[in-house]
Parts: C-alpha cells; structure tokens; sequence
C-alpha cells in the first residue's frame, strides 16, 4: 500500500500527570511523549490550536485540543476532563503507561495573521486547554505580538486549572491575568452580573466573582487593534460574545474553537459536520463572522 | 364507506375530547398525523395501510409527559389512532402494561380483511393469509361491520420444529448471517418501547448527570460488529423479552428490508407461550403480563 | 477496436474467465427474493448472474464493507503493539453494476480519496476494482429518479465497461484503460457488433438520454429552494413518522458514514452507523446537536442535495430510488425536496 494509514495511532508514554482539579469531573493534563523521535519532531512542527485523537486500547478514542503550545517541544499536553469510557481509563493510566495517539488534525490558529495585535484570551472551564496552547505560544513569541490579557473562569476557585502555572505567568507580568468564579469566595471581588458596566475597582485586583461574560464587560476589552480567543461551555461563549459586541468588537476579531462528537478527525465519517463544514478537518478554529456564516448556510 | 366513519369520529373525537391528533393513514398507505379537521379529511383505510401505527402513538404521548418548570406533571392531551385487528392486540397490551392509560388514547378500529405491500401491486402479506386477529381487540368506535376470524396456520412453524438440531442451527445462522442490524425491526415493533435498549449499541441513554463510571461500565452486550455471533445475540436476546408480550403483528418481518422471516421466531414464541403457559398475548383487557405470573407450579426442570 | 458483442449465452464463459484472475461479484436473487452481489464460486456460481433488473442491494459493500477490521493490538507488559490490518488489494470485478451505482462510487471515490487525508483501506480496494455496468434505457423501475441528480440512464462516468442489452447479446465497449485491458483479456468469448446491434444499442442510448418514463423528479429549482428551508417546520413534520432505523442510509450507494470502536479481541473496528440513530451525533456530555427526528432527516437531504454540492460539485444522491422503496414509513425523498417550503 502506497499511501498513509491515517487510522493507525503512534505510540507515546506518558511521562507526567497533573491533577489540576479533583471531584467526579476531575480534569488532569498529561504529557505525552511520540516514542518515535522524528514522529515526535513531525507533532512539534504544528500550529497552536491543532488536535489529536488519544487512543486507549480496548476502550477506544476521543479527541482532544493539544493544549500545550508548539514551542514545548519534544513532548505534547493534553488537559483531559473525566467524562466517559475513554477518560474515566485514562483517568487511570500513571507515568510509565502508554497510549496511542494520531494526529496533528484540524487548522489551528492562524497566528501568523496576528502580529502585533493585543490578544484577550477568555476561556470558561476545561475551555482553558486548547486557549492555553494559542496563549502560550503567542507569550513565547511575545515580541511578534501586542499585550496579552487572560480572562478565565471556572463554577469555583477549585476548578480553575493550571494554577501553578498562571500564577507564575502573573508573577513574571508576561501577562495581565484576572480570574473568575461564580459563587462567591473571601477575596474574590463580586462584581454585580447585572451592571457589570458600573463595576469600580483597583487595576491591581485580579479576583471576581462574576461570570465570565460580565468580568469582560466590567474590564471594557477594548476591540482596538485586538481579537480575542474565547473558549468554554457553550452558555458562556454566547454571553461573552454579546459582552465583546456590546464593547463594539466585530465578529471577525473574534475567534473561537468549536467541538463535536468525532470519530474518524479526517473528514470521513460524515458526523461532526456543521452544514457542509467538518469541524474535524475545516475547524475546529472558526472566527465568530465564520461560524455565523457556517449556521446561516445550513 | 369506513373512509366517511374514520373521519366523523375522528373529527367529533378532536372536538369533544381536545385530541392532540389523530394518527391514522393517507390514501396512498402511509402514516400521517392529522391534527385539524381539515387534515383527517386525508384520513383513509385502504388494503395498502399496513403500517402498526401503535409505535406513533407511544411516540405522541411520551413526548407530552413529563414536570413543568414548577415541578408539576404536564398534562397530557390524548391521542386518537386508528387500528387494525393487530394493531389494536399491541395495543392492548401496552395498555395492559400500563405503558399508556385508557384515557390517554381514543381507538377507531377497523375490523381488516388483509393488507398489501403499496410498492408490490396487490399481493397480500404472508401473515394476513389465515389472520385470526382481524376484528380489534379494544376500540372507542368501529368503523366497520366485523369480519370473520380465521385459525392461525402454524405449520411452518411446526415444519421447522421437526428439524433434526443440526439442520435447525444451519436455517437459523443462514437467516441471521443476511441481518444487517438496520433496526428497523426493533423500530416498528410496538411493544419494543424501551428509550434505551441493551441490544441496541447506537441507543444508549446519557443525561448530563450521567457520571463517567455509569457510561464506562455500562456493558456492551452487542458490538458494532455485524456478523452471526452479534446477530444472533441480537436477535435471540430481544425475543424473550417479547415472550408473552409479542402479539405476532408481523410488522418485523414487514420492513425488514433483508426480508428475514422472521415472524418464523414471532410466531414460534407466540406458540410456545400457548403450550407451555397456556397463556396468550392481550387476549383480554386487564390481562396480567405473563412474566408477573411466575408461581410454584411452573416446570423447573431446566434449573437442574 | 474497443466494441464488441458478448452473447448471453456465453456470459457464463466469461464470468468463469474472468474468475480465473478476480475476485467476481456479481448481482444474484438469494432464497429471500433479494438481488444482492455475492462472490462467484464462493456462495454463487456463473449462471445464476441476474443482469435483468437493478440489484436490490448496491455494490457499497464490496469497497466499503460494512465491518471491517481496521487493526489488532496487544499490550504485553505495558508495552502496546499495533498490528495494522492488511489491504484487502486482490482483483476485484464487479460484473452488473447499473449507471447509478457506478456513478455512486466515483463519488465514494471523492468522499474517501479527497480532500487531505486518503482512506488507505478503501483506497487499496478501489485501485483493484474493475466494473462492468449494464445500461438501462429508462427507470429500472418507478423509484428511479437518476436524470434530477445529474446522471442517466446510460451514464458512463465510473464504469471501466459499458454494456447494452441488445437483445441475445451484450453490446461491450470499453470506456477506461482498465475496460478496454479486461475486454482484451475476454476477447476468446466476445465477437464484433453488426451494424444492427449498432443501431440497436444507439437506440438505447439516445432512449436513455431522452429520460422518459420517471414518473419521480426533483427539479432543479426544488433543490435551490434548500437555501431557505432549513428553518422550515416541513422537516419535523415529515419526520415524525420516520421510525430512525438505518434503512435508507445502509441500502444508499453513497452513504458513507461509520463508527469506530475497539471490540473484544483486542481490534479496532469500523462499521457503517447511520446519521439517523438516536446517537449519532451525541456527546458525552449529553449534548446532541441534532437531536430530533426533523433535524437528522434534514440533515441527510442536505447533506446529498446541498452540502455535497458546496464541497465536491455534485449531488450525493445518485436517484436510484433504494430509500425510497424500503423506508418503513413511507419517507420519499423527492417528495420532501420538491413540496419544503
């Protein structure tokens, strides 16, 4: 046979596991590592924003936003929350063990187009993995662009993720960072969901409670010379996009990263199609205008 | 004649009893809902309307149950339907079962001399040839005189009992070797109401609660994979679920787009439960199922 | 030369030749009254080749099986091997196909071989597939509707040789490279048309091509009117009666949708799943996009008349009426096209 067999999985280990929230949909990020060195070289050469399909033998596969950055090479991170078949075993595995992995699938971040442009990530929930890849990788090469800002919330402090991480990020001031949550803890300015807009605060405070789409609004993002990538539970999409349009953005600087069931990544199985575009192979990464388009022309 | 009846009493049914509709045929013999006047005027009953429309009607009441926002149980309009003699013993059954109320559903019975394949011409179906369920079993009105009965030939299947245990097993895998797990027979069958059914691998019921224990766990009894190990599991496995409970309608075997016979199982179940339980299917209103039967004097010889 | 004539008596001649060197599928009536393609000389033999009618069942099954394992794997010790399954890349010839369903594969060619990934297992089967179609001269039968899809009768694209029943006689001509190597190789059973059987299989042609006789049609204008459908109460209204059993989409010549599972065995599979079961498009998270009947089912007629001719130029529905002759409830889709508002 003279061509590729895209359904076979490489093989990769893993080689580190962070628990990054516990409690029956407990989220873990797992480095993996191609046991093929130049397959590993061929995953390293990637946009961010890309995806894989992880296979757990006898269990099956799912796909998952990479959601490490292209410049950590030599190894990939996935942030898995535990739903079903596949993650629950996952969810099992330890360092040592492997798993099959295909890919890099779909058309990531069109990151060259970004330059100089100052970038919002907002991401709600396990939203944050695949914005961690574009977030990291545009800090990496933070010369190419404007300032980075970081929205992320999650239902409570507990379930925010990459913590250590984030904090270092604060710390350094490589980015402006302000986290949300839903219910109020001590210490976590509420911001009123309602008049988000009236919200007075110290720059320097960078805890609230509030949702997503109403921290956007009380920070004003403003939509000069910016985009934004938002990424999260679908509720908190929809609000966080009237937030940005009620700021005066347009649906072009907008840029999310959709999800559907999936089987083949390849554009084959005729399931995870919005009208006659596959998520899997023209997405998952849609402006706001693309995917506005891509519902209308059903 | 019976057109101009199906049509009076549904129309005075929607008016007096607030039906939600009424779930008949057109002319050209496919299901249709009629829900204004003006729709049952395409109500219709021709020897081309072959289809068991009980599956419609489950589907019609189901998806009015259910809590308000305040916690408070919906109400649920009732359904008319118009049934033939088999029809009307599925869903006598289902009303037996308690699956819907006798208040949920308004019945038009049409006493049915034999139905035919609308894209084969004029032929009737094997299973109407010695049909004896033609008259309905339960109904609000008729819309027609009753005909007469005929006796149920089972020697097909008495033919098949005959055969020496090797012979048997190859007709059977033969059969099930052309399924192609369409579903469709599981689809047309009325008293296969379950939303989500364990031989059906494409029907598992997930809520947003649902923890992920509860979807890995939740055991595969039939893969994906066709072929006779899977089809027979398939197969054989939903059929005791129908003991006591099929009422042989032949709608199966009817849509069975591979044309398995297999009312050859329907029947044989239907004919094991008379001689063994001494026991039929809706054969009465009231009727406790027969799987609520079990008591000492059943044979346990299979135990030991 | 590239013409010839294969009387009818010596077809069975020709199916054995042919065997010699293939793999033979050819269309037979089984003991349940189904014209489907079975294997010569594994559970068919030459003379009980039906080339009289459309076959019941399309010969999607033969590149594109319904179960088809796609690896085996074992974990001994931690360590995982992947054992990939091999190509299934013997001679192949399919010996009967209507225009139809050769049309339907080179469309099955383009879901499976285009774009940016290349189905390696339908692809080693496709290169080995050699088909000879029969034409019609008309509808085969009241549910064919081929002319609103693009095709006809006597369509060519797809088949590697064109036969026209010409009485006691096939009229062969060669239309690929492939056709016109295995007519060379047929050439001890086959003889030279006389200009009767000329005329005759141009009158066959030009019947064809006239596309009398389908009482079904989709216009063109029908299928335009998609665009504004979508929102459309039509579709749950229709749907209601559909019974979401797989019918239609596993007896469809260009349904190509599956699933992929790891089963007992230790191998992964793939099998055909159809957008119409209740999960198809559920996710883990209990969301399903497309949950109602009215969605599935117009997500399929969109999928043949509309997505399919935005992403590769053609209508995905080649009419050959399957569908429309087996759905239990009585669905037909060029009744939908043509009456959505």
């Amino acid at each position: 046979m003279n061509c590729e067999n895209h359904y076979i999985p490489q093989i990769a280990e893993i080689t580190n596991i962070v628990q990054e929230t516990t409690g029956e949909r407990a989220v873990k990020t797992f480095r993996i590592v191609l046991k093929d060195k130049n397959v590993q070289m061929e995953f390293d050469d990637r946009r961010p924003g890309q995806t894989c399909i992880l296979s757990i033998f006898g269990k099956g596969e799912s796909m998952f936003a990479i959601s490490s950055s292209p410049t950590k090479k030599g190894c990939l991170e996935f942030s898995v929350q535990r739903m079903g078949r596949v993650t629950e075993k996952l969810h099992e595995l330890e360092v040592g063990d492997e798993v099959g992995i295909r890919g890099p699938y779909g058309n990531g971040f069109p990151v060259d187009e970004w330059k100089d442009k100052n970038i919002f990530f907002i991401a709600g929930g396990i939203g944050m993995a695949p914005v961690r890849s574009v977030m990291n990788y545009v800090l990496d090469n933070g010369k190419d662009y404007g300032e980075p800002h970081l929205i992320y919330g999650a239902r409570s402090s507990r379930d925010l993720s990459y913590k250590a991480e984030i904090d270092a990020l604060e710390q350094e001031g490589a980015i402006d960072v302000r986290r949300t949550i839903d219910v109020e803890e001590p210490g976590w300015l509420p911001i009123d969901n309602k008049n988000p807009e009236q919200a007075k605060f110290d720059p320097s405070c960078r805890k609230f409670t509030g949702f997503v789409a109403t921290t956007v609004l009380a920070m004003k993002c403003s939509p000069d010379n910016a985009l934004a990538v938002i990424c999260g539970p679908p509720i908190m999409i929809k609000t966080s996009i009237a937030s940005l349009a009620k700021l005066g953005w347009s649906d072009g600087q907008i840029y999310m990263t959709l999800e559907n069931k999936m089987k083949c990544g390849i554009g084959k199985c005729g399931r995870c199609n919005i009208g006659g575009v596959y998520v899997c192979v023209d997405g998952p990464v849609f402006t706001y205008a693309q995917v506005k388009k891509m519902l209308n022309d059903q | 004649m019976s057109d101009e009846i199906i049509r009076a009493e549904a129309k005075k049914a929607l008016r007096d009893r607030g039906l939600k509709c009424v779930i008949g045929w057109s002319a050209d013999g496919t299901p249709f809902f009629a829900e204004t006047e003006e729709d049952i005027e395409k109500l219709s009953f021709n020897k081309f309307c072959a289809n068991n429309l009980v599956p419609y009607l489950t589907q019609e009441i189901r998806s009015q149950r259910g809590k308000t926002r305040d916690g408070k149980e919906k109400i649920v309009k009732p359904v008319g339907i118009v049934v033939k003699g088999c029809d009307s013993k599925a869903l006598l059954l289902l009303l037996n079962e308690n699956i819907l109320s006798r208040k949920e559903v308004f019945i038009i019975g049409i006493p049915c001399t034999g139905v035919a394949d609308r894209h084969a011409g004029g032929a009737l179906y094997r299973k109407c040839i010695k049909c004896a369920m033609r008259n309905p079993a339960v109904y609000d009105v008729l819309a027609s005189e009753k005909v007469q009965e005929d006796t149920k030939d089972y020697s097909e299947i008495e033919a098949i009992e005959k055969m020496p245990a090797e012979e048997r097993w190859k007709f059977w895998k033969d059969i099930f070797a052309d399924c192609i797990r369409c579903h469709a027979c599981k689809r047309s069958c009325p008293v296969c109401y379950c939303d989500e059914c364990l031989l059906d691998p494409t029907d598992i019921a997930i809520k947003p609660d649902t923890t992920a224990e509860e979807k890995a766990h939740r055991p595969r009894w039939v893969e994906r994979s066709v072929n006779i190990p899977e089809n027979l599991v398939y197969h054989l496995a939903r059929l005791p679920h129908l003991t006591g409970r099929c009422v042989d309608c032949g709608e199966c075997e009817r849509v069975c787009p591979q044309r398995l016979p297999l009312r050859l199982l329907t029947a044989k179940l239907e004919k094991d439960v008379k001689e063994i339980f001494n026991y039929e299917a809706a054969s009465e209103e009231g009727q406790k199922p027969l799987i609520a039967m079990s008591c000492m004097e059943d044979d346990n010889g299979f135990i030991m | 030369m590239n013409k010839y004539i294969l009387k009818k008596e010596k077809v069975t001649d020709a199916l054995n030749t042919l065997g010699n060197a293939s793999v033979v599928y050819i269309p037979v009536k089984n003991k349940r009254g189904l014209v489907e393609y079975r294997e010569l000389g594994k559970n068919a033999s030459a003379a009980d080749v039906r080339l009289d009618c459309k076959p019941d069942v399309p010969p999607k099954g033969i590149l594109f099986p319904q179960t088809e394992v796609l690896f085996t794997f074992k974990k001994m010790g931690g360590k995982i091997t992947v054992t990939p399954a091999r190509p299934d890349d013997r001679e192949k010839v399919i010996f009967g196909a209507r225009p139809c369903d050769a049309i339907a594969i080179t469309l099955m060619d383009r879901v499976f071989c285009g774009g940016k990934f290349t189905d390696s297992y339908y692809k080693a089967r496709r290169e080995k597939v050699t088909i000879f179609t029969i034409a019609c001269d008309g509808p085969a039968d009241s549910k064919c509707f081929c002319p609103s899809t693009g095709g006809s009768p006597a369509a060519t694209d797809g088949s590697d040789v064109m036969m026209y029943d010409v009485d006691d006689s096939y009229y062969a001509e060669g239309i690929t490279d492939k056709g016109r190597k295995i007519l060379e190789a047929l050439k001890g059973h086959l003889g030279k048309p006389t200009p009767e059987q000329e005329k005759r299989k141009d009158e066959i042609i030009k019947k064809a091509e006239s596309a009398e006789g389908f009482t079904r049609k989709i216009t063109e204008e029908s299928i335009g009117r998609l665009d504004s459908s979508f929102d459309s109460k039509y579709w749950d209204d229709i749907a209601r009666r559909c019974l979401s059993c797989g019918a239609c989409t596993y007896y469809c010549p260009t349904c190509h949708c599956f699933d992929i599972n790891d089963e007992p065995g230790s191998k992964r599979v793939r099998t055909w799943d159809s957008c119409q079961f209740s999960n198809f498009t559920m996710h883990t998270s209990a969301h399903n996009p497309r949950t109602g009947k009215g969605q599935k089912l117009r997500n399929r007629y969109y999928h043949k008349f509309k997505y399919s001719k935005e992403n590769i130029g053609r209508y995905l529905c080649v009419g050959c009426g399957r569908c429309i002759a087996l759905c239990p409830a009585g669905l037909d889709i060029t009744k939908a096209i043509s009456e959505v508002k």
